[in-house]
């Protein structure tokens, strides 16, 4: 076969024009009644998205009832005093859509994404969904025992056991971000209707809520159709957001669920992180970037690339109110689990000891200023861009500051939260895999020791 | 509705080109397909498709190993690629001023990937891949449920007979010589749809496909696809197999035959689905989740593939103490009932397949691979809009008749996963 001629091809990578401005869509704030509305407009697509997000999530949870706020949520659409579940099934479906609801740690959503010109069905569905969720005993009991079956089913998945079982490890059993968002089988069991109703009471309220409008609509249209919508909605301000306490110091251990013959394991290395407000945001941002928050993060290039332990390693931090959790991890073949942990301390021991050098650090700013952009370029991911600012309380102008706040991370400081953050005698280890092949070797380790647990 | 706008044009040495620009948000998305799939493997060679796809990130005559990435992350873009059953694609979006970086980088492997490769990298990406396989098939429950359906619907000799991921036992007889055969054979301007998606001048980037890939010859007649995809139309008998997993739920797994992609009968098969299990108010859903409280979930899927015969899959998990003949009973009773289906339950379905093209649409990069998808596999991009009319011409009679004839007993498979009992292995 004659070989290609390679004469005429380019060899240079091609040089590039200055970038355009990075498209932050302008955000109006509008009232209905005693709510809330923030429209960001945007004429790209005839399309509407809706969320009526509140101010309270997973963290309010009662104590020992882990997955009241996720249940919550998601029963709302369990029927209401005018309609049945399948009535609000066919109406959400009339329009072309189906109820998305949210419960994250700081706040919670249900929202609907709509033709533009069905504004006025849509809020008037999520208005009476939050206001008027009656729970019927029938169908709430019936959700519930969805939710506990889908908890045992999650028992066997050996990712979501190791979430789990990290969160856990960080922030031990007592405290909210200890416990599955979720919920675990004995807390959902405990949780009865009258404890829904009462959360949908305390927590579902104006007071605490804002509606977000992301599409093609004008300030006038909703203004009006949420007034419509949610002009007389007045309850009693509610209890206050909760916070989480400063999680008790780690055990150094491994965390084993044993999973027998599993031909890989999943690994996590987890550490107490920082909350959004922090003043650490930005080099933590780059840090986690470089570390395994992009293809070429050094965990995904040492355990994937020069490795082949695994199909892709990552590590994130989660910025709640309070502080939230560092996981590293990775799905690694079973006989390489050992291996893949201590390579994954020695790549986060380099990181808080040697500066990187400027070319990596580049790459990174750029892959997180630049890449902006790939967040607006639809209506919810505005739409999240704008419930992030709000719920958090970042201000109005927060994202004019944004590029330069990541401009000015320096290596050094990128080193500096490294060794403050994931100092290995902050570190919390979760292995699911195969006991019988892999506790020996992670024993091995000097970490500490292996404890047996269960997936819960 | 949007209607997606384009221009077509083709290089001297066969390369397709669709543009469509929308200046909404400073992006463009660039997105390649090849038309070589699991379908074009031959025997003991199933998986290669996927692995030559890792291959092609690799670097290439003038990109060394690990840049392709770096670069486009240092551009703030974002990239991937997959392989399916009757193509592999490679996309990345780039801020639009990226556009020439994105192209550069495309043709460079497009037209000199072989001076890169090593066996070191084939090496390595073969490990990497058997890992994607124990993390999506062999540690999952059930995780290989399609490699099963798969095998069940189609005899041994199909292309659609194996799973895209590959046995691990032929993805260790993977040579470095098969990746230039393959690359030789397959990766050629004349077997490629290039589309671009968004924010840029069509004059300009026509310049600079014209630069960039112009001078890439064009390959060999593309070989045959191996075997024997004519097939009948049904099965002719039931299929069943029953696994046993460490698992909580059982899952019942139905698939059947039915209209390739892009033939007549095929929209029916779509809109069924949508009627099957597209949301709460869905037929299976209200039914067996909500009405008789058997069900978990369920889910149904018309595959979008061409050759020959396609299939439908329907799966439905099982609450806990449900007796599985009592479900099958019961998901059979359902589907059956899809032969008397009037006008009033189509809207609904129609509807819910709209508004999810609406949501596939408000992306470059979804916008791009259908572009592309409708070049490649129709020869008409415009098909983007018009797919559309033909599910809303689907009439409540051929959704009646597709039911009667495809789903029925004698086309049918039965795979059930169902805990171990004791658990574990």
């Amino acid at each position: 076969m004659k070989p290609r001629s390679l004469t005429r091809r380019t060899r240079a990578v091609p040089a590039v024009g200055p970038p355009g401005p990075i498209p932050f869509p302008a955000v109006t704030p509008l009232q209905a009644g005693s709510l809330r509305v923030l429209l960001a407009r945007r004429r790209t697509v005839p399309i509407l998205d809706l969320h009526l997000v509140f101010r309270h999530g997973a963290t309010d949870d009662p104590v020992s009832l882990a997955g009241c706020a996720s249940l919550t949520a998601s029963a709302l659409d369990a029927g209401t005093a005018a309609s049945s579940q399948n009535d609000i099934a066919r109406r959400l479906e009339a329009i072309g859509s189906a109820l998305a609801t949210q419960t994250a740690w700081d706040h919670s959503s249900i929202g609907v994404r709509v033709l533009s010109d069905r504004l006025e069905p849509a809020l008037d569905i999520i208005a009476e969904l939050a206001r008027h969720a009656a729970f019927p005993e029938t169908e709430f009991e019936q959700r519930r025992q969805l939710r506990i079956e889908a908890i045992l089913q999650e028992r066997k998945e050996p990712d979501i056991i190791a979430g789990h079982a990290i969160a856990r490890a960080i922030f031990g059993s007592h405290h909210p971000y200890g416990r599955p968002n979720s919920g675990t089988h004995d807390s959902v069991t405990a949780i009865t209707r009258d404890a829904v109703r009462s959360f949908h009471r305390q927590h579902f309220c104006p007071a605490r809520a804002f509606l977000i409008a992301a599409g093609d609509t004008d300030d006038e249209a909703l203004e009006r159709a949420a007034t419509r919508a949610f002009g007389e909605w007045v309850t009693p301000p509610a209890l206050e957001t909760a916070s989480a306490p400063d999680p008790a110091r780690i055990r150094p251990c491994i965390r084993l669920v044993d999973r027998p013959g599993a031909p890989q394991s999943e690994i996590r290395i987890g550490a107490v992180g920082a909350e959004r407000a922090s003043s650490d945001y930005f080099p933590l941002l780059v840090l986690n970037t470089m570390l395994g928050g992009s293809f070429t993060s050094r965990l995904n290039a040492r355990l994937r690339e020069e490795r082949g332990f695994t199909y892709g390693a990552f590590s994130r931090f989660a910025f709640r109110r309070s502080r939230g959790p560092f996981v590293a991890g990775a799905a690694v073949e079973a006989g390489a689990t050992h291996l893949a942990i201590a390579d994954c301390l020695d790549v986060i021991h380099t990181m808080g000891t040697e500066i990187a050098e400027e070319p990596e650090i580049d790459r990174t700013r750029r892959y997180l200023s630049l890449g902006l952009v790939h967040g607006l370029e639809t209506n919810a991911g505005v739409a999240a861009r704008v419930a992030e600012v709000e719920v958090h309380g970042l201000g109005p102008a927060y994202y004019e500051g944004y590029v330069a706040g990541i401009e000015a991370v320096t290596a050094e400081q990128v080193r500096e939260v490294a060794a403050r953050y994931l100092d290995r005698d902050g570190l919390a280890y979760v292995v699911v895999g195969d006991g019988a092949g892999v506790r020996r070797e992670l024993e091995g380790l000097g970490i500490g020791p292996v404890e047996e647990e269960h997936a819960i | 509705m949007i209607r997606v706008g384009f221009e077509e044009h083709r290089l001297g040495n066969g390369l397709r080109v669709v543009l469509s620009r929308d200046a909404s948000v400073p992006v463009v998305a660039i997105n390649l397909w090849y038309e070589v799939g699991s379908r074009n493997e031959r025997e003991g060679r199933t998986g290669f498709a996927h692995l030559f796809e890792h291959m092609m990130f690799q670097g290439s005559e003038n990109v060394p190993e690990t840049v392709h990435f770096a670069l486009i992350e240092k551009a703030g873009g974002t990239l991937n690629g997959s392989t399916w059953l009757d193509r592999t694609n490679y996309f990345e979006t780039l801020p639009s001023h990226y556009l020439e970086l994105g192209l550069w980088l495309e043709a460079d492997r497009m037209g000199g990937l072989l001076p890169a490769m090593t066996q070191e990298k084939l090496d390595n990406q073969r490990d990497v891949v058997k890992n994607e396989r124990r993390w999506r098939v062999d540690n999952q429950p059930y995780g290989d449920w399609d490699e099963r359906i798969q095998a069940m619907l189609y005899p041994p000799d199909h292309p659609y007979h194996h799973s895209v991921i590959g046995s691990m036992a032929d993805l260790d007889s993977a040579s470095l010589e098969d990746v230039a055969e393959f690359f030789r054979t397959y990766y050629a301007p004349n077997n490629a749809v290039l589309t671009l998606c968004g924010d840029f001048d069509p004059a300009a980037a026509m310049t600079l496909v014209e630069r960039y890939f112009g001078a890439i010859p064009p390959g060999p007649p593309v070989p045959s696809i191996p075997g024997v995809a004519s097939i009948p139309a049904h099965i002719g008998r039931e299929v069943r197999q029953v696994v046993e997993q460490d698992l909580a739920l059982a899952r019942l797994f139905l698939a059947y035959r039915i209209p390739a992609y892009g033939m007549a009968g095929h929209p029916a098969a779509v809109v069924a689905s949508s009627i099957l299990t597209s949301g709460k108010s869905s037929m299976l859903y209200r039914t067996l989740v909500r009405e008789r409280q058997l069900a978990q979930d369920v889910v149904s899927y018309a595959f979008p593939i061409v050759l020959g015969v396609s299939m439908m899959v329907v799966w439905v998990t099982a609450r806990p103490g449900v007796a599985d003949a009592l479900l099958e009973v019961a998901v059979l009773e359902q589907m059956e009932a899809l032969r008397r289906i009037e006008p009033g339950d189509l809207e609904r379905a129609v509807g819910l397949i709209e508004a999810h093209r609406l949501l596939e649409l408000e992306r470059m990069e979804e916008r791009a691979d259908l572009l592309s998808l409708n070049t490649m596999l129709f020869g008409d991009p415009g098909r983007i809009n018009s797919e559309l009319d033909e599910m809303r011409a689907v009439t409540a009679a051929e959704v009646r008749d597709f039911a009667g004839e495809y789903l029925r007993a004698d086309n049918r498979c039965v795979l059930w996963y169902l805990p171990r009992p004791g658990g574990r292995k």
